[in-house]
């Protein structure tokens, strides 16, 4: 009988009724971020903008305040707060450096050491390792958009010293960063999962970035006169995306199906191509 | 083996292995894409569509995508990976423990990323300038205007290249540095007021370009532009500088292989 | 006869891991294997050898020159590492005429040496193969034989037969030697003993990043008086043998094993032991199938020092 070759091969057996099989590499995930250098830095300016608005919040609740009207002015009403929160705070640009810093590494590093055989070799599946790395990262996202973003809600009852949030603000402060995490995470992995040089993600997924805005722009701006065209810019989507959500004024003059759709299909899109990359190196 | 005996066989060697590299075949494709959007753009306004002509895509476009973002991010991959990658890959030792100097292994790696980059960009800024400007290109007005702009382009690539080479042979995190230099130093400085924008590359690269703009944007001075000679020393100077510092860092620091350089 | 290779005090250390310690070596012309577990500090001895790290304390020199910066060194010395590392796009040929030339050989040269140096080691049929194709075993005999292709002096092997199938390591360990009888100096690590044994007598052992012992192997265990000999016979006559020596003061233990007709004893005293059983053979006139001493060699050694510290 020939000797075969038994490298590492794909799980064949069945898979034990277990929820939340992508825990564990969540788990090891998120410690491994914490232990990264200069993690504890990057967290504390991540902060900022929560602390900007907390004391915004705290200063509108008080009468005694009023001169720092300058402050309070901005403020405005629950849906212009947070849209503000949300998407002219600088915590953009401090998801998108978080996103960088937890995920750039997180397929890149797989791919290099070949650890991607190793996790399909135990009972898990492709969309388990998928759903665990992203959670990895939508791990951080969250903790600096949607928790803030809460804290801002029991701060500002707690000042004014009652509830003034409706179910469908409420409801926006919770869905909105949920799917900007997601569509950063994402995007993140697509460019982690291109090579094994997590140095070519990172410069890829900056140079992503920083050209799609200044794409747009100009397109929309400059070439073409057409608000569609800012949809090429994250950024701008995301505003898009959280006036529809907030009842605010958009930014694009555009049909309000249109950045939740371009979101929709650039995160499936992303996760597809990740996907389609796991299978590859499977055994 | 005589310096620049061993710096001509490292370049050789890895200017080759270059041309066949994944990475290489990416930048490459990156640097054509305003070529791209500008093809898009003519075949859009033959049809009917468009509304601003193709000098001015090259210039509100190409110009900043190549200048403000494409040559640095290609120098920061590059330089910092004429390192990087020899610790990455563990074959720091293979190139040590030959009688080469480190000095001549460094130069001839960077060597020979920087002519490959100046290669890409020289195309890609050519090729762009052709179909944004169209028969122009053929004047002499046209050629020197080209001349300048490609000047200005090799002169970046390789200010950026040598950085990001010294970079890479004195950081543990070269890429995070350079990010922060690409997209924190020399921007934030534009708004600084005083000469703080002479420490940055992008003024005297701003100050070789033909068209200067003072309304906003990529081409915007805070402070006069450099006169094109003193802007040439100074990138010439600089670019050098950058290299011999790099290389006395590398030739005196001890790498330990097993550290991932990001 | 002036050392090859001399170390003093030599010190390494990774920010609080100790790399080495205290290492004073001399080293002569010859085969020396470098021995010791995973982590007692091999690699580490042999990069600062190597040139790749500098000493935290203490100096080591090559042919009586500092190592670290000195490319010029590397005309006499030859380096082959442990990690299975390689150029990617590049294939066998073209990766050792780069090194020959280095050497600076003229290309024709180069190719001709990597030509050579390819056959040397069974490589030649996939001389136009990229490097990432080869198996482990054919990356580590190409690793092998560029460490080689400049006739270096000395030749400083970290762990060569680290997954070379045994055909080609049987080649290797001649290799090494048909080297050695030209006048030249190896080191050779790892951690796999057998490997040590069948090329060299001479070793140095390593253990926590420091010297356990250096010299000839026997010459080692014989100064290991604390520890008793073992001797094993294998004979028909196992419980008349070991009723002749139970009352022997010299023997400490007796051992035996009915199936498998073996009796194992330990002494303090070997040679007045061999001196009685040659009598009690030639009394009693006994059938004796083998006589072994399963701790005159080196892992006995090894684990006798290791567990003396």
């Amino acid at each position: 009988m020939p000797v075969k070759e038994r490298g590492y091969h794909g799980w064949q057996g069945s898979l034990a009724p277990r929820r939340l099989r992508w825990l564990p590499i969540t788990l090891q995930g998120i410690r491994q971020v914490m232990q990264k250098k200069r993690a504890k830095l990057l967290f504390f300016f991540s902060a900022f903008p929560f602390l900007f608005f907390l004391v915004a919040v705290y200063v509108a609740s008080k009468p005694e305040l009023r001169f720092l009207e300058q402050i309070t002015s901005l403020i405005g009403d629950d849906a212009r707060l947070f849209n503000l929160f949300f998407t002219r705070s600088g915590l953009m640009f401090v998801l998108f450096l978080l996103s960088l810093y937890a995920g750039s590494d997180l397929i890149s590093g797989d791919l290099k050491y070949n650890s991607i055989q190793l996790y399909l070799s135990r009972p898990l599946r492709r969309g388990d390792y998928l759903a665990g790395k992203l959670a990895v990262v939508m791990f951080y996202l969250l903790m600096f958009s949607l928790v803030p973003a809460l804290l801002l809600v029991a701060a500002k009852a707690l000042f004014v010293g009652g509830w003034s949030l409706s179910p469908g603000i409420l409801l926006a402060i919770v869905a909105y960063p949920i799917l900007v995490s997601l569509a950063m995470a994402a995007l993140v992995l697509l460019f982690s999962s291109f090579s094994a040089n997590t140095r070519l993600a990172i410069v890829g997924y900056v140079g992503f970035y920083f050209f799609t805005n200044m794409l747009a722009g100009i397109f929309s701006q400059v070439v073409f006169k057409n608000d569609a065209f800012g949809l090429l810019s994250p950024e701008r989507t995301m505003r898009q995306m959280a006036a529809l959500l907030f009842g605010t004024k958009p930014a694009l003059a555009v049909p309000p199906w249109a950045a939740p759709l371009v979101v929709l299909g650039v995160t499936l899109a992303a996760l597809g191509w990740i996907l389609f990359r796991i299978r590859r190196v499977e055994v | 083996m005589p310096f620049m005996s061993s710096a001509t066989v490292v370049f050789g060697f890895f200017a080759r292995l270059s041309l066949r590299n994944r990475r290489t075949r990416l930048l490459l494709a990156a640097a054509f894409i305003p070529f791209v959007i500008l093809l898009v753009f003519h075949l859009v306004a033959i049809s009917g569509g468009g509304s601003r002509s193709g000098a001015v895509l090259f210039r509100q476009m190409a110009v900043p995508f190549l200048f403000q973002l494409y040559i640095p991010l290609m120098g920061l991959l590059g330089g910092s990976a004429c390192v990087g990658d020899e610790i990455d890959q563990r074959t720091l030792v293979f190139l040590t423990t030959r009688p080469a100097g480190k000095a001549s292994i460094l130069l001839g790696k960077s060597a020979a990323q920087i002519v490959i980059s100046l290669a890409i960009v020289i195309l890609a800024l050519a090729g762009s300038f052709a179909l944004g400007l169209g028969s122009y290109v053929f004047s002499g007005e046209g050629m020197a205007r080209l001349g300048k702009y490609l000047l200005a382009g090799a002169l970046a690539t390789m200010a950026y290249t040598s950085l990001f080479v010294l970079f890479g042979a004195l950081l543990k995190k070269p890429v995070i540095a350079g990010i922060v230099f690409i997209f924190g130093w020399e921007y934030i400085v534009q708004f600084i007021p005083g000469s703080t924008q002479h420490l940055t590359i992008s003024h005297y690269i701003k100050s070789l370009l033909p068209y200067k703009s003072s309304a906003g944007g990529f081409l915007m001075f805070q402070l006069e532009p450099s006169a094109a000679v003193h802007a040439v020393l100074v990138l010439l100077l600089l670019s050098g500088f950058f290299l011999a510092l790099a290389t006395r860092v590398f030739s005196s620091k001890e790498y330990v292989l097993s550290e991932p350089r990001i | 006869m002036e050392p090859v290779l001399e170390a003093q005090d030599l010190s390494k250390w990774y920010g609080n891991i100790l790399g080495v310690s205290d290492i004073s070596l001399n080293l002569t012309p010859g085969i020396h294997g470098l021995l010791g577990p995973n982590g007692a500090g091999k690699t580490t001895f042999l990069r600062l050898a190597s040139g790749q790290l500098k000493p935290n304390r203490g100096r080591i020199r090559i042919f009586g020159e500092a190592v670290f910066s000195n490319p010029g060194l590397f005309n006499r010395v030859g380096f082959c590492p442990e990690n299975d590392a390689y150029y990617r796009g590049v294939n066998g040929g073209d990766y050792l005429s780069f090194m020959a030339r280095l050497h600076g050989a003229s290309p024709t040269e180069a190719r001709e040496r990597a030509r050579k140096a390819l056959q040397r080691v069974g490589l030649e049929d996939v001389a136009a193969k990229a490097i990432s194709a080869y198996s482990l075993g054919m990356r580590q005999r190409l690793k092998v034989t560029a460490a080689m292709l400049h006739d270096p002096q000395l030749l400083i092997l970290d762990e060569p037969l680290k997954g070379v199938d045994p055909l080609w390591r049987v080649r290797i360990i001649e290799l090494i030697r048909e080297f050695e009888s030209q006048g030249r100096t190896v080191i050779v690590s790892s951690h796999i003993l057998p490997e040590i044994e069948s090329m060299t007598n001479n070793i140095v052992l390593i253990h926590q990043g420091e010297i356990l012992a250096e010299g000839d192997i026997q010459e080692i265990r014989g100064l290991l008086d604390s520890h008793p000999h073992m001797v094993s016979i294998r004979t028909p006559h196992i419980r008349r043998i070991a009723s002749r020596f139970v009352q022997d003061n010299h023997v400490l233990t007796v051992n035996f094993s009915d199936s498998a007709r073996k009796v194992v004893f330990k002494t303090d005293n070997r040679d007045h032991f061999f001196d009685r059983l040659n009598r009690i053979v030639v009394e009693e006139a006994l059938e004796i199938e083998e006589i072994t001493s399963p701790d005159d060699n080196l892992q006995a050694v090894f684990n006798y020092l290791v567990g003396r510290k």
